[in-house]
């Protein structure tokens, strides 16, 4: 195993995952690639005066998702484990199994969270779909909603 | 982690699964228990004859007794490479018994495999698969088995 893949939305419970991953990672010697797949920004969002403050308000998320994952890198390159982050925008579940093909990911370490209908409509089905279509070994780790 | 489960259900690839378990076993020094569940038997047989419903109990008499020798052959592979071993045959609703089970021996990663498949695999098997990964609480490491 030379390549462990942690798909991350960024909220609190990111760390489970990390925790996680950081175990196989040190007992195989592997890199760990942080992955954030961001909603890529919207097509057409108007002529008026909205659309100025929806793309820096774009800018800010992407931002600040930036910096999150930029200290969750930090937390294993000190401790001596080799990590890189990446922040791709675009639709999610397709740009994580390209990057997963391409960064050749020996196993995909991802949260999987409560069973809230919400959740079950929204996030869930991406989930299942990531689930259903991914050709590596996959860990998911059961965590809490922030 | 001390309690590692597999889901065996003695279809090919199953290596693959056992091979896992065996590194994931040594990365945290845990115990390997082997699941089994086997669907229970049709209770209707009375529209057949006697000797026909006779029959069916023997043939999944000798199914059973096959199951049982393929996971002993498991079980002794894994007892040569030091491990500690225990096997677990149930019979029941398959996705339901097997996360009770998982509960009883206070497992904490459960390997499954996570087959690509047709319809029909979709529909049967596709569907314990599914209910399992839905309802756990712990983490589950998904193999995907040709």
């Amino acid at each position: 195993m030379k390549n462990i893949a942690i798909a991350l939305d960024l909220s609190n419970s990111s760390t489970v995952l990390i925790e996680q991953a950081k175990v196989l990672a040190r007992a195989n010697d592997a890199k760990i690639w942080l992955i954030h797949i961001a909603a890529p920004d919207p097509d057409f969002i108007g002529y008026d005066v909205g659309p100025k403050y929806i793309r820096e308000d774009r800018a800010d998320i992407l931002k600040e998702e930036h910096k999150k994952l930029g200290k969750l890198k930090n937390t294993l390159t000190d401790v001596g484990i080799e990590a890189e982050a990446l922040l791709i925008q675009g639709p999610i579940i397709q740009t994580l199994l390209e990057e997963v093909d391409k960064l050749e990911i020996d196993l995909l370490v991802i949260g999987k969270k409560g069973h809230g209908l919400f959740y079950r409509a929204i996030l869930g089905s991406v989930f299942d779909s990531i689930v259903k279509k991914v050709h590596v070994p996959l860990l998911a780790v059961p965590y809490l909603d922030d | 982690m001390k309690n590692i489960a597999v889901a065996v259900d003695l279809s090919q690839g199953v290596e693959g699964l056992m091979h896992k378990a065996y590194e994931m076993s040594q990365l945290y020094k845990a115990k390997i228990w082997l699941i089994h569940i086997e669907a229970p038997q049709p209770v209707m047989v009375d529209v057949y004859s006697y000797n026909e419903a006779d029959l069916m109990i023997n043939q999944r008499g000798k199914m059973l007794k096959l199951v049982h020798a393929q996971l002993d052959i498991y079980r002794k592979e894994l007892v040569a490479e030091g491990v500690d071993v225990d096997v677990v045959s149930v019979e029941g609703n398959v996705a339901q018994v097997l996360l009770q089970e998982l509960m009883l021996y206070r497992i904490d990663l459960l390997i499954i495999g996570n087959r690509k498949h047709g319809f029909f695999y979709k529909t049967i098997i596709g569907s314990i698969f599914d209910e399992v990964i839905k309802k756990i609480e712990i983490p589950v490491l998904a193999v995907p088995v040709e």
